[in-house]
């Protein structure tokens, strides 16, 4: 059985030039954990995520590798992290997204994009080989929803 | 040129064992400088080759390895790596912020002179990776260019770890080479090095003074912190102190206690990893002792081992003594003028070269050079003015020292580049001033 039989096929998407905030104010009205970005014709360019935004808002002296173990140290206060989010305003999904999250495709075999959710903990876009278009997105909940 | 007895079999192919000796040597040293290949790889090729081709058999080339240089940079990378988990390095650096009243000119001061003092105690290499995370949180909260900050550390580690034995890598070889005890490069090089430290803050701080202004704001967040919280296992603290001190003291008397100072580095190095696993069981108890392993830098212990092989061949083959005998002949037998050759040629070539390898090739060929000078003790001012130049060089360039690249990786992965050229035009000056200083030190106090 492969990925195309149970698959979303029309998953909610944000386009590469949106704003950031914007996509963070829908992420969160309709709590999803994250999303496709596509180019104007569709075309699969990476995903955004929530995880990605949270670690916007901590200093890059602990997110880099080999950085910072811990932050407890830090007295910041919640009006410090809003305004270090204000800093984003501008800023476009294309800014932020990540491009290296790897699209499954149609053909893929179910068992394989599970290995795949459980090892990066995110939902996996789908997209067609020959087109490099988005065609649907897989997350646990299309795999356990078959089975439970 | 004469091989040594004793060390060479028959060389493949009948060839003269000092020609193949020098061409695999320069050969590797060339690959090395591409930065094409791993350093550790390419000397461990070298040496293989040279075993391979009869110039060594695998009895010299162990002969050649100087174990009690490796256990001393194994050891000490073991305990670093334990006691850095316990976040004394984050609590040093903020509690010093702090005392500045995250001013951000003494900032910069201080956090160098901490970055100073831990690399002269410690290895240089952690020492900035511990310190440089931090440096970077406190330039992004006071809204500043972290670049004085990271190139000020860079050159206080370079310039701390020349103080001590123990400080830089070619000071343990030196030190191992020589048989030259902790004391005696605090009494020969610390005092130096407490003269080049502050006139090198003083002019970082005349350069980059416009940049170094934060708001109140800015400043209150950095007070902000508290420095307690950045320990994050205060049994580790109290064990990996007791420890380190211990080493230390273990290193200040290591004549007396006639200990090598490799056997009180991994004696330390094993009574920490035994106080940090005596509470811990099965896998967890194997996890922490391999992670404590996985954190010492297996690449430059591998490379010295291939380094110290190929050295060796130079030396049985002849090729250091014919090397040490040109370079008497050149400054025309003047101790002096030798002195300062060597003091100012290992600066220059430490800025450009690693000098790592640099100083295990003049180990031998300063050490042939004994009978020419009056013996081995009368070569002391020639092995200060090696250990000043290869560790002072480093600064010159960003790719002089070990540090100075791992600085330069972690500000590139941060978003904030370290460039080759800004940094020569801002650090290769400085480096002469220090050598400067240096010259005149060694002219007035040795020569």
């Amino acid at each position: 059985m492969t990925v195309a039989t149970i698959l979303n096929p029309a998953p909610y998407t944000v386009n590469a030039d949106d704003h950031l905030l914007e996509v963070v104010r829908i992420t969160l009205e309709k709590r999803f954990r994250s999303l496709p970005v596509v180019d104007g014709e569709g075309r699969y360019r990476g995903m955004v995520s929530l995880h990605g935004i949270l670690g916007l808002l901590l200093p890059t002296a602990a997110t880099v590798d080999h950085g910072l173990a811990d932050l407890a140290f830090v007295a910041d206060t919640l009006d410090d992290l809003k305004e270090v989010l204000q800093g984003f305003v501008e800023h476009r999904v294309s800014d932020h997204m990540d491009p290296g999250v790897k699209p499954v495709h149609p053909e893929t075999s179910i068992v394989e994009a599970t290995l795949l959710m459980f090892r990066t903990g995110e939902n996996l876009p789908v997209v067609d080989r020959s087109t490099g278009r988005l065609v649907g997105l897989i997350s646990p909940w299309e795999v356990l929803g078959k089975l439970v | 040129m004469t091989p040594a007895p004793g060390a060479a079999p028959p060389v493949i192919f009948g060839l003269n064992a000092a020609a193949v000796a020098s061409v695999v040597f320069v050969s590797v040293y060339a690959l090395i400088i591409t930065e094409k290949i791993n350093r550790a790889i390419l000397a461990l090729l070298g040496a293989g080759l040279l075993i391979l081709m009869g110039v060594l058999n695998q009895e010299a080339a162990l002969k050649g390895v100087d174990f009690n240089t490796l256990g001393l940079l194994l050891g000490m990378m073991v305990i670093v790596g334990i006691t850095g988990k316990s976040g004394v390095f984050q609590y040093v650096a903020i509690w010093s912020a702090k005392k500045v009243q995250a001013r951000p000119v003494g900032i910069l001061v201080m956090l160098s002179v901490v970055t100073a003092v831990f690399s002269a105690l410690l290895d240089n290499v952690t020492t900035v990776l511990l310190v440089v995370p931090v440096t970077l949180l406190i330039t992004d909260e006071l809204k500043l260019k972290p670049y004085p900050y990271l190139v000020s550390e860079v050159l206080a580690s370079n310039v701390g770890g020349t103080a001590t034995l123990i400080g830089d890598p070619p000071n343990i070889m030196i030190g191992s080479a020589v048989g030259l005890s902790f004391n005696d490069f605090l009494i020969h090089l610390t005092p130096v090095v407490l003269v080049i430290l502050p006139i090198t803050l003083a002019v970082l701080v005349l350069i980059w003074r416009k940049e170094l202004t934060a708001t109140d704001k800015a400043r209150q967040r950095v007070m902000r912190f508290n420095e307690r919280e950045a320990i994050t296992d205060p049994r580790l603290l109290k064990q990996a102190l007791t420890v380190l001190a211990l080493v230390l003291l273990g290193f200040i008397l290591h004549h007396a206690l006639r200990l090598q100072p490799a056997t009180i580095a991994m004696f330390g190095a094993a009574l920490l990893l035994l106080l940090d696993n005596l509470h811990r069981h099965g896998e967890e108890q194997s996890k922490n002792v391999h992670h404590a392993f996985a954190e010492a830098e297996w690449v430059t212990l591998f490379f010295f081992v291939g380094l110290f092989i190929m050295v060796y061949g130079l030396e049985t083959s002849g090729v250091v003594h014919w090397l040490a005998e040109k370079l008497v002949a050149v400054t025309g037998g003047d101790f002096k003028t030798t002195a300062i050759a060597i003091l100012w040629g290992s600066a220059i070539l430490s800025a450009f070269l690693d000098n790592i390898p640099f100083v295990a090739t003049m180990i031998p060929l300063i050490k042939s050079m004994a009978p020419t000078f009056g013996g081995e003790q009368a070569l002391m001012p020639l092995w200060w003015s090696l250990a000043l130049g290869a560790c002072l060089g480093g600064n010159g360039t960003l790719i002089g020292a070990s540090a100075n690249l791992v600085v330069a990786g972690f500000a590139e992965r941060a978003g904030h580049p370290i460039r080759f050229v800004p940094y020569l035009k801002s650090c290769f000056g400085l480096m002469l001033i220090s050598i400067a200083i240096s010259h005149v030190y060694i002219v007035v106090r040795y020569l």
